[in-house]
This record gives structure tokens, sequence and C-alpha cells, in this order.
């Protein structure tokens, strides 16, 4: 990892958050600068104070998902939070952030819980958001790839990225297939952004790729 | 066809398009259908067609996107006909193409999110205790659209509404599943008010459409999207939730 980022500059949003942190590391280890996004809310100061950014990673605030609760008993502030809010966020920082992307070779990876490709009970406005980041992810990478950009989604256990909170639901049937411990290695999984960052994933754009240490598996 | 004898099915833009081709096909298979629609003006001629033919179907004004509008609907419903057991949300509002660094909120967004998101919230919240009810007969079809699957190079926000779309189906699918409910997306491709606004505006995008579907033509809203509905919302698929059904001629074979 050392040196893969070197000399490149990181915009990181949600860097306070546990999978937060711990992509900030791995970015760091891999010799890139790192920057914290200063607030979700109003992204284009953040962006503005660097006037070139190689790699923009959107943590989101999974960490502040609250327990799971029926859909039916949601009022519209509760779901305006759990699914509009994120998925703005996202939109509005990828608006501010456009101009200031390292053109071409400028890479994006935006974090989601496996919860929106999998389905989660008591949890559906989070699936909704997590799943809509994914397929804006996906559109943004169609749009941006003629300027030599790249938009990648990496999928995490939500249970991993939101410590906090009990009564998850499980994702899939079998256990992890690398083992319990593998899904909530979030060191593991900002090395894998770290990669996803470099040029080493130059052939990849508008991917998803699980790192939950082998549950979501599909298609 | 009598597969529905005996129930009643909210479908939200019931006026035109895919909407019209569904409300169609459920009130043929035997279902009482209300048409809930932004314009009774569109609504009521479907509603109307479908009396003359021999069916049931009234037409009740409503934005999807108003919460209050969309429970006074489903309100009227359970009190006109006795109960809810389908609820088809088809309702959009369709938006011009766009980038998503020129994403203006209250253009694309709300329109975007508040008919599709919003809408698809409101109906479920309102309809559950009656879908509850009608147990293994408890329906929710979402039209959903191969973008929220593959994404959209011109409408980014719409393939994340229709993404999200597709999560809440299956999280309602786990969700309600202990009540005998499904929920199910059809993701189609077919002559539809937004399909048309994207064509109206790329003249070309027609044919690259057509052509790239498996069997070379755009889908027609009541042959070929109407029976995928009337399965989904019959006994033959009560065991079939959480699934995107797509009906776009074998554009899309991610799976």
């Amino acid at each position: 990892m050392e040196g893969l980022l070197a000399g490149k500059v990181a915009l990181v949003q949600g860097a306070a958050t546990p999978i937060g942190r711990a992509v900030s590391a791995a970015l760091r280890d891999a010799g890139a600068a790192v920057e914290p996004m200063g607030s979700a809310s109003s992204p284009a100061a953040s962006w503005a104070a660097l006037p070139t950014v190689d790699v923009y990673v959107h943590c989101g605030r999974w960490d502040e998902v609250g327990a799971p609760c029926p859909f039916a008993t949601l009022d519209a502030v509760a779901f305006a939070e759990a699914f509009e809010r994120p998925v703005l966020e996202l939109i509005a920082s990828l608006r501010a952030g456009y101009a200031h992307l390292a053109k071409p070779g400028g890479r994006v990876v935006v974090i989601v819980p496996t919860a929106g490709m999998a389905g989660a009970p008591g949890l559906a406005a989070t699936a909704a958001a997590a799943e809509a980041q994914r397929q804006l992810a996906k559109s943004v990478a169609r749009q941006w790839g003629s300027d030599g950009l790249s938009v990648n989604v990496v999928a995490a256990d939500l249970a991993a990225m939101a410590p906090g909170i009990a009564g998850l639901p499980a994702v899939s049937l079998s256990p992890p297939a690398l083992g319990s411990p593998a899904v909530a290695d979030l060191g593991a999984i900002g090395r894998l952004v770290a990669v996803l960052a470099s040029g080493e994933a130059s052939a990849l754009t508008g991917a998803t790729l699980s790192a939950d240490g082998g549950v979501w598996m599909a298609p | 066809m009598s597969t529905l004898e005996g129930r009643t099915a909210i479908v939200t833009g019931g006026g035109q398009g895919v909407g019209a081709g569904i409300a169609i096909a459920l009130a043929a298979a035997g279902s009482a259908v209300v048409i809930a629609a932004r314009r009774v003006e569109t609504g009521e001629p479907v509603a109307s067609a479908i009396r003359d033919a021999g069916g049931v179907a009234v037409c009740i004004e409503t934005d999807v996107s108003d919460g209050a509008a969309v429970q006074a609907t489903v309100d009227a419903t359970v009190a006109r006909f006795g109960g809810l057991d389908i609820v088809v949300h088809n309702a959009y509002k369709p938006t011009r193409a766009h980038r998503v660094e020129d994403v203006d909120t209250d253009e694309i967004w709300t329109p975007n999110a508040g008919t599709a998101a919003w809408g698809t919230f409101y109906c479920a919240r309102a309809a559950y205790p009656h879908l509850r009810d009608a147990g293994a007969k408890g329906r929710l079809i979402l039209l959903s659209s191969p973008a929220g699957i593959e994404g959209s190079a011109t409408r980014p926000v719409y393939a994340a509404v229709k993404g999200a779309q597709r999560a809440i189906a299956k999280s309602l699918a786990k969700e309600w599943g202990p009540d005998g409910i499904t929920v199910n997306c059809i993701a189609p491709v077919a002559e539809s008010p937004a399909l048309a606004t994207a064509f109206a505006a790329d003249p070309a995008l027609r044919d690259a459409v057509a052509s790239r579907t498996a069997l070379r033509r755009i889908g027609d809203p009541a042959r070929d999207i109407g029976p995928v509905a009337v399965w989904l919302a019959g006994d033959g698929a009560a065991y079939v939730t959480g699934q995107t059904i797509v009906c776009d001629g074998g554009s899309f074979m991610g799976l």
C-alpha cells in the first residue's frame, strides 16, 4: 500500500464515522494527503478549499442509522431523515465537486450498506437511501467516464458501520465466508478503498464491491 | 379470466401509459379498480372505459406526493369497496435529462423523489393496515425501471429514486411477509409519459431503445405490462416477493 497514492489529495466525507476513520487511515498509509470534509450539508466550501482533488470518498452517515422500526409507523420527518437527506447530501457533494476533481484520473468511491441490495425489514428508508446512492453512483460513472473519472461503490455490512445499533436483521442465510471478524474489519475495507482510489483500479467504474467478508454474493 | 374477482385495487397514475394498461388489465381480471390520478380529466376516461367494458372502476383525484391525499384515497377506497387488496404505485412525474453536476433540487429532485420515493412511502404507509387485513391476497406492486438496476447516463436522479423503490420493495417484502403480503417491482420499458418525454427530447432515442430490446419493440402497456401485474396480483404469484420483474423486451439481462 505504501506509495500507492503518493502525491494524491483525498477529500473524505464522513471522516469522523467509524468507516471514515478507517478509510482516512488507509488513504494516509497509501501516501495521500487526506482532508476531512467539514460539513456534509454544505460541501461546496470543502471542495473549493482544494483546487484539485484526486480522490473523493463519500462515507455517509450510516453510523447514525436508528433502530429498526415498522415502515408504516414512520412519519414524514423520519422518512426525510433516513432516505432523503443522505441522497441529497451525496448529490450536493458530487455537484460541488465535479469542477474540482482531477481530470483525467480522479476517483470517487461511495460507501453504502449492503442493506440496500438485500433489503432490510424495519430499515426500508435506510435501504432506499443506500440503493439510491448506488444507482446514482452508476449513473455518474456513465456521465463522468468521458472525463477520465471513475465512480465505484463499496458495500459494507451496516452493523460494521453502525456498531451502536442493535437488532439488525441478517442479510444472508449463510455465515460470512471469511468468518465473522472479516465482516467488521473496517481496516480491510479502508485498504480496499485505497486500491479503488489508485491507478491500479483504472479498469473499474460503475462497479459495486461487497466488502463484507463474503455475506452478500448476488448476483 | 376472473382471477381477481372480489378484490379491490388502487392504481396510481392510472390515467395514462403503463398505469392505464395495468388498471384495464386488473379490471378485466375481475378486480374493482380505483384510478388514482393527479388529473381527473385523464383518470376518468380510463375508469369510464373500464365500466363500459363491464368492469368496476372509479377515479379519485390523487397527488401521490401529498401524504394526506394518498390517505384520503385509501380511506375512500375502503369505504366504497369494503377493503383494499392490491396497490399498484405507478405514478411518476418525468423531468428533463440532466447531469448530476447540474441537478437543481426543486426542478429535478422534488418531482422525481416526490412521486417515486415519497409516493411509495405514502402509499405503503396508508395501505398497510388494509393489505394486512387482506392477508395472503395483499399486494404492493411498485413500478420501477431498468434504470433503477443499471443506472442512467441521462437521468441519474431518476435512476436513484427508481433504485430506492426496489430497496423499499425488498425491505417491505421481508417486513410484511409474515402477514402474507407480497411486495414486488415491475421494471418496464413501455410506451409511457416518461418515455414520451425522453423521446421528445431526443427523437433518435426511440429507435435506440427499440433496437436494444431482444424483441425489437417497445412494450405496450395493456398487452405487455398489464398481464404481468395481473399475475403478480393473483394467487399464482403468492410465493413471489421482494423481486423485480423486468418487462423490457429483453434489454437488461443482468441476473
